[in-house]
């Protein structure tokens, strides 16, 4: 390309130059995988041809009739609700209390972050070790105060596996919602609040009548972002339990994803992921339409 | 309906103080205005009296009880901010209906609270919007109505009229003014705006880095004022300031200025040689052939209902008010009678009137 050419492309004024590169990339990685995503849904490996076959609808068929993939959708639905409940209560109450201007609390926000930096899978093996049965930390301390009895082995246990998986999401992520929070607090004005003090109210009607309707927006976001995360939860239950004891803590990535590598069926994994997204995608808009989220 | 009292009020932030041994009283009813330039410390005092600042030194006392370190909620005061602090997820009816909701009052009387204020307001029809959805007056009214329906006995005002334009700012003027007149509650008003203060109050604090530069009613405050600095800040047009000396000898007491020689009222005062500035405020002065003191007519400003003249003459600037019709040609020499009586005298020193 001249010097004149690159020029004139600068200069100008149509929106093709500009978006090309990104729409390009956008095609090459999202778009392209997306489609060939739902063309495989209707196809399968089958490893005698060493080729892809068309099977029509088999694979959704199969989908609807299988009692593992509802199992899994189970697990899935159990974690995304209780990870989302507990970040969104302790990253709120967290926040309030860092929200203060006390000595030490600006360190206490910084070191709050550092959890984020650890990869979710040295986390889940983290939590692996300090969970283990004989010489885990927190299986001591549980024991010791009480809370599970010495027979009983966390991970191993299909009552508490789940459990003992979610300690180790809310542990990692919860600070990712208090950083949120704490962003959407410090950006509230304070003259409602002394308004409110001279109007009579206590603590708790302030947060009520002011710091939730004012933060619901905060709140939205976040409920987003990892809501969407939380449902193709892998890493942890990947390095902590691979699913089990049975199909305890098997989620719908879990099981998408050992149909494909493990099994070698391309269809049938392409079929379980298409699924996960269009519940995101129905769940993300109807939350969406309820809350009135505006961007 | 209540009094407040401060005894020797001091603020400070760290090792800046802010306000420094203020003390008055304001009775029961009045319509109190802290006036002093942005820094003064009005706005801190107001809030200090709301309980929204700790007071350092000295008493703060409401009806006679010391408050101190009482609650703001158990002052029984009400305040309108500058920017109004409403309720932004609220809709009108719900910020004003707030604090009695708080309060736990029943339903019916709430509403019946919150549609009296909002009648008197004009804000019946805006009731259910919310406060991103009306204009700068209507939020300032709702903010109003949110502090009348407590039926206070204090209200505090932080300049609430500072972010409207200058006629609605004249209109809510004369409204804030007459709903006093009507629930006559004790009120501090706080303001830089020396119109507002000279239109609305029966007392002005004149306040300055902290203290209090003079008290008195509209009419003390611009007829006598206390120091050179009142003098200054108080009048819709800038008072011209004259430096001089006190004449010896004639039989009645005069001072010598580089503009002329200027007559002073009998028993005014000063000693003979003493170094003074003398205060003449552009209304108080007229053109006339056999003046004063003279300048050179510079410029010409018309403002309607008469006319500024800015001069040129040896003691800086100097400002009339004079008739519209009068024609001058820049530059000439214009001549300005001084009435004694209305020559303000202060020490150039201290800045005291004398």
């Amino acid at each position: 390309m001249s010097v004149a050419q690159v020029k004139r492309i600068s200069i100008s004024d149509s929106p093709i130059p500009w978006l090309l590169p990104l729409v390009s990339l956008l095609v090459v990685f999202t778009i392209y995988p997306l489609i060939y995503n739902i063309w495989l849904s209707f196809h399968e490996f089958v490893p005698r041809k060493r080729a892809l076959q068309f099977v029509g609808v088999d694979n959704w068929v199969q989908l609807w009739n299988d009692a593992r993939f509802w199992s899994s959708l189970g697990v899935t639905f159990a974690y995304f609700a209780i990870a989302l409940a507990f970040e969104l209560a302790l990253g709120m109450a967290i926040a309030l209390l860092l929200d203060a201007e006390l000595p030490g609390f600006g360190a206490l926000r910084a070191i709050l972050s550092l959890t984020l930096v650890i990869p979710p899978a040295i986390a889940g093996m983290m939590f692996l070790l300090m969970e283990d049965p004989q010489f885990g930390a927190l299986t001591y301390i549980l024991n010791s105060l009480g809370l599970l009895d010495k027979s009983i082995p966390i991970l191993a246990t299909s009552s508490t596996a789940l459990a003992g998986v979610l300690l180790a999401e809310i542990w990692q992520w919860t600070p990712f919602m208090v950083l949120i929070f704490l962003a959407g607090l410090r950006s509230l004005p304070t003259e409602p609040y002394e308004a409110a003090m001279i109007d009579g109210a206590s603590s708790f009607q302030m947060f009520r009548r002011l710091t939730l309707p004012m933060m619901s927006r905060v709140i939205a976001v976040a409920v987003l972002l990892r809501g969407i995360d939380l449902f193709r939860v892998f890493d942890y239950v990947f390095v902590m339990t691979s699913g089990g004891p049975g199909t305890a803590t098997y989620s719908l990535s879990l099981y998408a994803w050992q149909q494909t590598f493990s099994f070698i069926k391309w269809g049938y994994g392409a079929t379980l992921s298409l699924v996960s997204l269009v519940i995101i995608m129905v769940l993300a808009n109807i939350f969406i339409k309820v809350f009135k989220v505006r961007w | 309906m209540a009094t407040v009292e401060y005894k020797g009020i001091g603020k400070s932030f760290g090792a800046v103080n802010i306000l420094r041994d203020v003390s008055f009283r304001i009775e029961d009813r009045q319509f109190v205005v802290l006036l002093g330039p942005s820094g003064c410390g009005k706005t801190t005092l107001l809030r200090m009296t709301a309980g929204l600042e700790s007071v350092s030194e000295g008493d703060l006392s409401i009806n006679g009880k010391r408050v101190n370190d009482v609650h703001p909620r158990d002052r029984d005061i009400a305040m309108v901010f500058q920017n109004y602090a409403l309720y932004p997820t609220m809709k009108v009816y719900e910020n004003i209906s707030f604090s009695l909701e708080v309060a736990k009052m029943p339903v019916a009387e709430i509403k019946q609270r919150v549609e009296r204020a909002a009648e008197i307001l004009n804000l019946t029809p805006y009731l259910q919007r919310y406060p991103k959805q009306l204009s700068g007056g209507q939020r300032q009214r709702v903010a109003m109505g949110r502090a009348m329906v407590r039926e206070p006995s204090v209200f505090l005002f932080d300049e609430p009229l500072s972010n409207l334009d200058a006629k609605l700012r004249a209109h809510m003027r004369t409204e804030i003014r007459q709903l006093h007149n009507r629930l006559k509650t004790t009120t501090i008003y706080v303001t830089h705006d020396q119109v507002e203060a000279m239109t609305m109050a029966d007392v002005i604090v004149v306040m300055r880095a902290g203290k209090i530069e003079q008290i008195g009613s509209p009419d003390d405050v611009y007829d006598r004022p206390a120091s050179k600095y009142v003098a200054d800040f108080i009048g819709a047009s800038a008072i011209n300031f004259l430096p001089g000396t006190a004449a010896s000898g004639a039989g009645v007491p005069a001072v010598d200025t580089a503009s002329g020689r200027i007559l002073l009222e009998e028993g005014s005062g000063v000693k003979p040689g003493q170094r003074v500035v003398l205060g003449l405020r552009p209304t108080d002065v007229t053109v006339a052939a056999d003046g004063a003191i003279g300048a050179r007519a510079v410029l010409l400003e018309r403002l309607g209902h008469d006319a500024q003249l800015f001069c040129e003459g040896p003691d800086g600037r100097f400002v009339a008010v004079v008739d519209k019709g009068l024609r001058f040609e820049e530059g000439s020499e214009v001549r300005f009678a001084i009435p004694p009586s209305k020559v303000h005298v202060f020490d150039a020193e201290t800045e005291a009137r004398i």
